[in-house]
């Protein structure tokens, strides 16, 4: 009884994890640009493709395949800023948003044609054991999401509250107009937070691809997941994300373990509903003090 | 006295007869498939049969001199998308369609397929294509129905594997729960209960919870229905929660790419049902290194059910003439014809494909656990 309920835990919580990774990247253009891109699903499967295509095509080492993918994907996010985001500066919300699901309607065509239409995978970093420690399996992949997902969050938090180029990024995410009076270059800032986000979502898309399977439509799901995450979270909060992606995970696991697998979606998103009635701006909203 | 609107008029005229000539002297196939989307890689052996029979009998002067052509419309992997490109294909006047294995999205075009009369293939395995149920005179099954491939499975549970508690673990789709209700049917039959009936959503990644159950159910053996990437999902979770149950797979399961996505040693020693295995058959060596040799990827029952398809309405015309309703008729006279994929039957209300195989998984290839008529 005990072992099923840390082995859905520790599910929920691997789940939960995947969906904060994604949705840090997802809040991260949000908090910093104010742009919701929904190309966000493209990028986590451009990174799983490019990792594939690295390491078992060209054959190159796991963990060089993984550095070389945050980086090309981080590139990706760069070209975006210059060719999406960038020419867009200004226009209406929509605008934007129309962009990106038209051009994530574009990248996965254009995946199809690159990799073909069949299913790919990558080897785990760890081989396919699991290790059982009192009756609970324990899957060294898992476990080293769960881990990269800790760290980063801690290493954002800090580099986003301690760090000059942090304050920087955040002065320009909530106020672009006093920041730039301020000397902050906000395109410059912006761009940062494109290719922070498109290496978050490359890693993400490299990190589940032994997981889950390389498709074109991989991304999609867990950029639903890591949406809901983010209301849940609030809107814009990259605390949030992490908390959201966290709670959707372990609901989740717990729905489909003691409930019922038939119904595990459904009471996911209507215990979302809830706490949206409940709270409005979602678990842990950004909090900003304005001065008039 | 020629005017400039006579001389524009001729102009049409004249630029118009090749193409009415062109469109004399070849056959339009039609084939409604997703080419982009989350079922592209399922589909795309049935686009590989069926380009391959139409090069064969090109190659060997058409249909009554007639060459084939092809012409594919995507459905995107959507099921709207699959009645747009259905409708597209009808303004090509084509003599069949080669349709989707999508049975939801099968069922969404019934009344067009119904209305326009023209022969259209399916490799759709619902028990609701049945003639006898939804299905319709025009329609064609290339495939198994699944009222007798998850009735297989079970019976191939119980009396093979001498299972006495059976769990099912299936997609929450059109698929999944028709292989619930067969399976129930099969084990009610036998005066046994399932052990576990769960179920997950085509794009769920995680079946931890499912498989607990299932395993608090105390199952020996678990028959997974769903599609290709669901199975290596579950495959690989199986593995990691030390499950014991033996383990039969529904058809995506076991497909050659599908087998290739399994993490080494993952699947071996699961079962799965197939409707043939063209690429053990000794009967089929010939077509199967073809293929390979085409394609450069291992042959699979699909695709060989998608050239029989070609081939039989091939057979048609060939006898009937290109009339929609001779074509029509002259397949509904079909009889145990042999394909390289399947026997298939249409006369007197007919189902089509009538072979299902149980496979097992060794050391990363399929092997043949045993054919069932």
């Amino acid at each position: 009884m005990l072992q099923t309920l840390l082995q859905v835990a520790l599910t929920g919580a691997t789940m939960g994890c995947i969906y904060a990774l994604v949705a840090l990247g997802f809040t991260l253009t949000i908090a910093a640009a104010g742009v919701v891109n929904f190309a966000y699903s493209e990028w986590v499967t451009y990174g799983a493709y490019i990792g594939v295509t690295l390491v078992a095509v060209l054959g190159l080492p796991l963990w060089l395949g993984l550095l070389l993918t945050v980086g090309l994907c981080a590139v990706m996010g760069y070209a975006f800023q210059v060719v999406v985001f960038a020419p867009l500066e200004g226009k209406h919300f929509l605008t934007t948003v129309s962009a990106t699901i038209g051009v994530a309607l574009a990248m996965q065509a254009a995946a199809t044609l690159i990799w073909g239409p069949y299913a790919l995978t990558l080897p785990t970093f760890f081989g396919t054991g699991s290790l059982t420690i009192g009756g609970v399996a324990l899957f060294p992949h898992s476990l080293l999401i769960v881990g990269i997902t800790a760290v980063l969050i801690a290493g954002m938090q800090r580099a986003l509250t301690r760090t000059d180029i942090g304050l920087r990024l955040q002065a320009a995410a909530q106020d672009p107009v006093a920041a730039r009076l301020m000397g902050i270059p906000i395109r410059r800032m912006r761009t940062l937070a494109y290719c922070l986000s498109a290496a978050l979502a490359g890693l993400a898309g490299f990190m589940v691809a032994p997981l889950f399977v390389v498709t074109t439509t991989m991304g999609f799901g867990l950029m639903l997941k890591g949406f809901a995450a983010t209301i849940v979270g609030g809107w814009g909060s990259l605390k949030g994300a992490v908390l959201g992606g966290l709670a959707v995970g372990l609901i989740e696991a717990f729905g489909a373990a003691y409930l019922s697998s038939e119904y595990k979606d459904s009471i996911a998103f209507a215990m979302i509903v809830v706490v949206l009635l409940l709270r409005p701006s979602g678990l842990f909203p950004e909090r900003i003090a304005e001065k008039f | 006295m020629l005017t400039r609107r006579s001389v524009c008029l001729a102009g049409l005229l004249l630029s118009a007869t090749p193409l009415a000539a062109s469109a004399q002297s070849t056959l339009t196939l039609g084939m409604v498939i997703g080419t982009t989307g989350a079922f592209a890689g399922g589909e795309a052996p049935l686009v590989n049969g069926t380009k391959m029979a139409v090069a064969e009998l090109n190659a060997k002067g058409g249909i009554g001199g007639k060459q084939i052509n092809l012409v594919i419309e995507d459905t995107g992997s959507e099921q709207t998308g699959a009645v747009n490109a259905y409708n597209r294909i009808l303004s090509q006047n084509p003599v069949a369609i080669m349709n989707t294995t999508l049975s939801g999205f099968v069922l969404s075009q019934m009344g067009t397929i119904q209305d326009e009369g023209i022969a259209t293939f399916t490799g759709a395995a619902s028990a609701q294509l049945a003639p006898d149920k939804k299905g319709v005179e025009n329609l064609f099954r290339v495939r198994t129905s699944d009222a007798l491939v998850p009735a297989q499975a079970a019976r191939f549970a119980l009396d093979t594997l001498g299972a006495k508690r059976i769990a099912i673990l299936r997609a929450n789709s059109e698929y999944g729960n028709g292989w619930r209700s067969a399976i129930e049917a099969t084990l009610a039959a036998r005066g046994v209960k399932p052990a576990a009936s769960e179920s997950f959503e085509g794009a769920d990644r995680d079946v931890t919870p499912q498989l607990l159950r299932i395993k608090a159910a105390d199952a020996d053996v678990i028959i997974v229905a769903g599609d290709p990437p669901n199975h290596v999902v579950a495959v690989q979770q199986i593995k990691q929660l030390g499950l014991t149950a033996k383990v039969i797979l529904s058809n995506g399961g076991v497909l050659p790419t599908t087998v290739k996505l399994y993490q080494p040693g993952a699947a071996d020693g699961f079962y799965g049902t197939v409707d043939s295995v063209p690429g053990r058959d000794p009967a089929q060596a010939e077509w199967a290194s073809r293929y390979r040799k085409q394609f450069n990827i291992e042959p699979d029952y699909s695709a060989a059910e998608y050239y029989d398809g070609v081939m039989m309405v091939a057979a048609a015309i060939g006898k009937a003439g290109a009339d929609p309703k001779a074509i029509v008729k002259a397949l509904r006279a079909i009889a145990a014809y042999k394909g390289v994929g399947n026997v298939y039957t249409f006369a007197n209300k007919g189902d089509g494909g009538q072979g299902v195989a149980l496979v097992q998984i060794k050391g990363g290839v399929i092997d043949l656990a045993g054919t069932v008529q």
